[in-house]
């Protein structure tokens, strides 16, 4: 680790990511989705522009607002999960994380980025894709999407300062949540396992 | 004037204006017909970075516009691919009501194409894919009306144009790095293996393909199929571009082999797949799985003439995947559900519309006398002096096809007792029967057809 105050951010996105992974009540969902989005705030605006890293602290979220104004509906104690269910999406998301925190050293031949922001990265990556792999419902696939989005955030950013690009990735992550919530007022099993 | 400001903001425009006045359906699908054909004609005619003389006026016809530091350029090689999209967009729209699509189906229609050609002319190219997606994100509400409700697909769909952004950025960051210094191995196998998911992602190959098929099935089968049309066509174009764009990986011998690995690995599973499904709509999915894998294989024979072979079959793909989801939707009229099962002796009942949707699988397979035909005879005869592997299990996929194809036959034809009879409106057999007579005549006449293309590809440099 380069620096020990990156710490919070990581402890951010493990905490976020694990959240969104097992509880399924929106509102801690949500509340999870703003922590990835803050913790990306703190990686991103080390290696970019402030201005680049509020922009996109602030659109991660106004679309978790989208979700939250639009399916705000959704009962909280809906769809509860087991409790071995919880259990294994947490073992299966803290052996991908162990890998994750390895193989970022590795990484850092591909992206000039310190060891931290690509841990960072593939750890909301990673539990996006686990949130992906377990969710059939519109929201939750959604908040995968987001998360993911996250990630890529973490590592783009700083290597892109196109304001066009970045922009419409910021477009990009608006019209995730908002087509997702459409899909979800559509879908036939919202918000149930 | 610009040509992306004719060819991108001017279509973006009008799908605007269309989708604030879409509740006049004849009036919207006669004025997106008219400009898609415009564009096509101009596209067709009018060569880019010249002047344009009407009487006394002369404009000059420029081809990039600059945007917040990023360039819109389009170029006389360009001219084929925006003649085949709005050709493309003219037949298709010239058929959504009859076909009864979603009214927003033209308007978003429209935009989609016009978005799709910002994506193939955005500078650096790399930016495509964010153009890409946010086509994709656009195609969603069409897929989803208001009287469905979400299946599995659609939210697969979702899932995989959403991831394969990230993925293509990431790779295209790399390459353009890369470009530098290629010793770095390490940054190499990124980028290719991250491309060749974001690729994988985008055309559906199999493993990633269940959405094609799941959103045939949950969707408007005219508005899944523009859609599916639309992707095959311009995501090869991108993959091309990709391709050329990078000295380094257009070089690179190991990655024509693997290309035509996976294009005729798709082929086959797609075929076998395809063999064993019950359902119309989903057999048009897996149809256009295979379209996707025989292009690739094409790519992967790396000749300019494979590429040529390759441009000369999108438009008679085109025509008959258009002719295929009209005739899908006339039948789904009296035949929601378009299983097998469902349309035994539909021939009879619907027989200019079942003739016509056999006449469009059949040129989609390749069968002589139709659209298909002259290309895919040329592509496998250039496959045989590659690897003859390939060939064998190529055709192995279009057996399946073909098996698919006998059963859907015997099906439509039905019981012995079934009386024959006409259905069909008169509109209905005349936009069929056009669309007919273009497989047959492009299938008949294909030097006609190419002779009139050739000008066009001639000016793309990698074709020559």
């Amino acid at each position: 680790m380069e620096h020990i105050f990156n710490l919070i951010p990581l402890i951010l996105l493990i905490s976020g990511g694990a959240v969104i992974l097992t509880f399924e009540d929106l509102r801690l969902d949500l509340a999870g989705l703003g922590a990835v989005y803050l913790a990306s705030f703190l990686l991103i605006v080390q290696s970019a522009s402030p201005s680049l890293a509020i922009t996109k602290l602030v659109t991660g979220l106004m679309a978790a607002g989208v979700v939250y104004v639009s399916r705000s509906d959704i009962p909280p104690e809906q769809g509860k999960a087991s409790l071995a269910s919880r259990i294994f999406k947490v073992t299966a998301l803290v052996l991908i994380w162990l890998v994750t925190f390895i193989i970022s050293d590795n990484l850092k031949s591909v992206f000039p980025l310190n060891y931290e922001t690509i841990a960072g990265a593939l750890i909301c990556i990673s539990g996006g894709l686990i949130v992906l792999g377990t969710s059939r419902n519109a929201i939750r696939v959604t908040l995968g999407i987001l998360v993911i989005y996250s990630g890529f955030d973490i590592l783009y950013t700083p290597l892109e300062n196109s304001i066009l690009i970045n922009g419409l990735l910021s477009l990009i992550t608006m019209l995730i949540a908002l087509v997702g919530v459409y899909i979800s007022t559509r879908h036939e099993s919202e918000y149930e396992e | 004037m610009s040509a992306p400001i004719l060819f991108v903001l001017f279509p973006l425009a009008v799908a605007v204006v269309l989708f604030l006045v879409q509740e006049r359906r004849a009036l919207v699908a006669r004025v997106a017909v008219g400009v898609s054909l415009f564009l096509a004609l101009v596209a067709f005619l009018q060569p880019i970075g010249s002047l344009i003389s009407i009487g006394p006026l002369s404009i000059s016809f420029q081809e990039s516009i600059t945007f917040l530091g990023r360039a819109l350029t389009l170029q006389n090689s360009d001219r084929f691919i925006l003649t085949v999209v709005f050709l493309s967009a003219a037949l298709w729209f010239g058929g959504a009501n009859i076909a009864q699509t979603p009214k927003m189906f033209i308007p978003v229609g429209l935009a989609i194409a016009s978005i799709m050609i910002a994506a193939l002319a955005v500078e650096p190219f790399l930016y495509a894919a964010v153009l890409l997606e946010l086509a994709a994100i656009l195609t969603i509400p069409l897929l989803l009306t208001r009287s469905q409700s979400a299946g599995a697909g659609i939210l697969r769909f979702f899932i995989f144009q959403a991831i394969a952004l990230p993925v293509i950025l990431l790779a295209g960051w790399i390459l353009g790095g890369s470009q530098a210094s290629v010793s770095n191995v390490t940054q190499l196998l990124a980028a290719s293996v991250l491309l060749g998911l974001g690729f994988s992602f985008w055309l559906a190959v199999i493993p990633f393909h269940p959405w094609v098929p799941l959103v045939m099935k949950e969707s408007h089968p005219y508005s899944a199929g523009f859609l599916l049309c639309m992707q095959s066509v311009v995501f090869i174009v991108i993959i091309i571009d990709y391709l050329n764009g990078f000295i380094w990986l257009r070089d690179n011998a190991a990655l024509y082999p693997i290309l035509r690995t996976i294009g005729t690995f798709v082929v086959a599973t797609g075929g076998i797949l395809a063999a064993f499904q019950q359902d119309v709509r989903r057999l048009f999915g897996y149809i256009v799985i295979m379209v996707n894998g025989f292009a690739l294989t094409i790519i992967g024979l790396n000749t300019g003439a494979a590429l040529s072979v390759l441009y000369y079959k999108f438009l008679p793909q085109v025509v008959a995947l258009a002719i295929f989801a009209l005739s899908l939707s006339i039948i789904m009229k009296e035949y929601p559900d378009t299983s097998f099962q469902n349309l035994k002796g539909a021939l009879k009942k619907k027989p200019f519309t079942s003739g016509a949707m056999m006449i469009a699988i059949l040129s989609l397979a390749g069968l002589p006398v139709f659209a298909s035909f002259p290309t895919r005879m040329e592509a496998f005869e250039m496959l045989a002096d590659v690897s003859r592997l390939a060939l064998i299990w190529e055709f192995v996929g279009l057996g399946g096809l073909f098996f698919a194809i006998a059963r859907l036959m015997a099906t439509l034809i039905g019981e012995k007792e079934t009386e024959w009879q006409i259905t069909e409106k008169p509109s209905e057999i005349i936009l069929l029967g056009f669309g007919t007579a273009a497989i047959l005549i492009m299938g008949l006449f294909p030097q006609a057809v190419s002779s009139i293309l050739t000008r066009l590809l001639e000016i793309i440099p990698y074709l020559s």
